[in-house]
This record gives C-alpha cells, structure tokens and sequence, in this order.
C-alpha cells in the first residue's frame, strides 16, 4: 500500500453542498486525519462541558458553605474563640450557607442534565433520592436519640458527625457509581475525618468538618480547575 | 486499505462528523434532546434535521419523538450501528495517521 500524495490541506474539500460532501479518497492526509481526529476530541469535550454538572463548582460551592458553616459553630463553643458568635447566629450562618448551596447545586444540575433522557438521568435521580432519604433518616435518628435525654452538645456532635459520614459514604458510592477516584477519595476522607472528629468530641468536630471537610473540598475544586485550565484549549 | 474510501461516506461530512461525535460522548443508554443537540451543534433546525434523516435512514441514530406534558419532545441517540460505525471511523483515521506515520519518510 502507498500513500496516495497529498491533494488537500483539509479532509472536507468537497462539503460546498450536502450531495457532495464525500471528500474524494485521496485527499487523505495525515494532517487532515488528525484535524478530523481532533474535531471529534473538541466535540466530545464540547459534550462534557455542556451537558455534565461541574465538579469545581459543586465542590468549591459546598466546601465554601462547610468551612463558612461549620466555621460559625466551631467559634461558638470554642472557649478560646477569639470572637464572640453566638449560637443562634452560628445556626442561620450554617442554615444559609447550605440552603444557598443546595439551590445553587440543584439549579445548576438541573440546566446541564436537561436535555439528557435515558440511563444517566435515572441514576441522576435515584442518587439525588439517596442524599434525600439519608438526611431525613439521620435527622429522624437524631431527634429519636435526642429523647433519650441528651444535652445539646451531644445533639451538635452527632448532627455534625453524622452529615460528614453521610456524605462521605454518598461521595463513596457516587465514586463508584461514576467511576470517579477523585470522589470515591474524597468520600473516604469526609468518612474518616467524621468519625475522627467525633472522637475528639466538641468544639473540634465543627473545626474538622469545616477544614479537612470543607477545605478538603475547595482544595479538589481549586486542582481540578488547576488541571483544566492546564488541558483546556 | 482498500481501493474505496475506508472512511464511511455517511459519517464523513463535517456537520454530521460533529453531530455523530457528539452523539457518542453519551453514556450507553441515554438520548439527548433535539433542542440540547442543536444548541451544542450552534446548528438550524432545518439543517440539524436533514443531517438526522441521514444518519436515521443509514440506520445511525434512533429519533423518539414523545410528549412533555402537552409540547412535543424529540429524542435523539446512537444506535449500536451507528456506535459501531462511529467506532470504524475513528479507527479508519488512526489506520491513515499510523501509516503516514510508518511511510513519513517515502512521502
């Protein structure tokens, strides 16, 4: 087999009109293959970009909500807290900073993953439900226990705790459902970090889920943009 | 190589190179929607809908056509053919780069 000499710079010399759109064989280069080659790359980028949530924004957005958060209730029972928070405004604080990055999340999932119908869309919900159902069920849990005559120390520790092992193992699960080290990594990490941070008991719960958890976050979020802008065009 | 094109005439046009591309970036299983797919292709309607008769008479795409509520919506995926010939395309690229890459010096 010879290659045939090179006729045309680009692949599609002959596109003036639908009818005629078949480039001749001959007019094969190696440089119009790979421009074909990259176009199809660009595309499939195109796809990701445009109809995937994106992860630097879901991670920064909930890691600036825990470390904001949870930050306000760590100043509020730490003794040494060098300012003065109380525990009423570290409530709210915590309260907006999550119910902003749930609205902000979902109206942005929602605007990618609209024009996708099929299997991604069912996972998407069944996974969405999962979040649901664990969050209810730990907030059921946690106001069983809390009749059994706990001070609200233990009642802070364990909703704190029990969000960090909640996510985690949500993070775990969407790492293995999506294929996704860097998730499934994370998960890991929040679990770990909230069973450790429980251990060491309140204030140091909140400074863990709003540093290792919330830092954690926004330190993915920060690579991963790192990392795009290093591949991007 | 043979003689003919190796390169499957019906994927060879760029808009429909883009769209079947574009296409095979969906997970196994998912379809997109007409709107969404003229918006990614920045295509017209009319043409989007020339180049998906195409691809739909070759057998390449699956077009649904369903009702949201009360306004029409159209589905469009890949089917395995048109995966398959997708898949055929791309390798039939690689086979001209590999060997330019082989003959770089005879040329």
């Amino acid at each position: 087999m010879h290659r045939r000499l090179v006729c045309g710079k680009n692949l599609f010399v002959t596109t003036s009109s639908d009818q005629h759109d078949l480039a001749d064989d001959g007019t094969h280069t190696d440089l119009a293959a790979a421009e074909s080659l990259a176009l199809i790359e660009a595309q499939r980028r195109e796809v990701g970009a445009q109809l995937e949530p994106d992860a630097r924004l879901l991670y920064g957005l909930w890691g600036l909500a825990l470390l904001i958060g949870e930050g306000a209730f760590f100043l509020a029972t730490w003794d040494d807290s060098p300012v003065e928070v109380s525990m009423p405004l570290a409530g709210t604080t915590l309260f907006v900073s999550l119910a902003s990055a749930m609205v902000i999340s979902s109206v942005h999932i929602a605007r990618r993953v609209a024009g996708v119908q099929g299997n991604s869309s069912r996972q998407g919900m069944f996974y969405r439900w999962t979040w649901m159902v664990g969050f209810v069920s730990l907030a059921a849990i946690i106001s069983g226990v809390t009749r059994t005559g706990i001070d609200d120390a233990a009642i802070g520790l364990l909703w704190a705790a029990g969000s960090g092992l909640v996510i985690g193992l949500l993070y775990m699960a969407g790492g293995a459902m999506w294929l996704d080290r860097t998730q499934f990594a994370l998960g890991a990490w929040f679990a770990v970090v909230s069973g450790a941070g429980a251990v060491a008991g309140t204030p140091w719960i909140y400074l863990v889920l709003a540093v290792a958890g919330g830092g954690g976050l926004l330190a993915v979020a920060a690579t991963l943009a790192a990392r795009s802008k290093l591949s991007g065009p | 190589m043979t003689a003919t094109s190796p390169l499957d005439p019906i994927i060879h046009a760029p808009a429909r190179l883009r769209l079947v591309a574009a296409l095979s970036a969906l997970a196994d299983g998912d379809r997109l929607s007409f709107t969404s797919l003229q918006k990614l292709l920045d295509m017209t309607g009319g043409n989007l809908s020339t180049h998906l008769r195409r691809l739909e008479d070759a057998g390449y795409v699956q077009v649904t056509k369903s009702h949201v509520g009360r306004t029409p919506a159209t589905n469009v995926a890949l089917t395995r053919a048109g995966r398959l010939a997708f898949e055929d395309y791309t390798a039939a690229l690689r086979a001209l780069l590999g060997s330019a890459a082989t003959e770089g010096g005879t040329a």
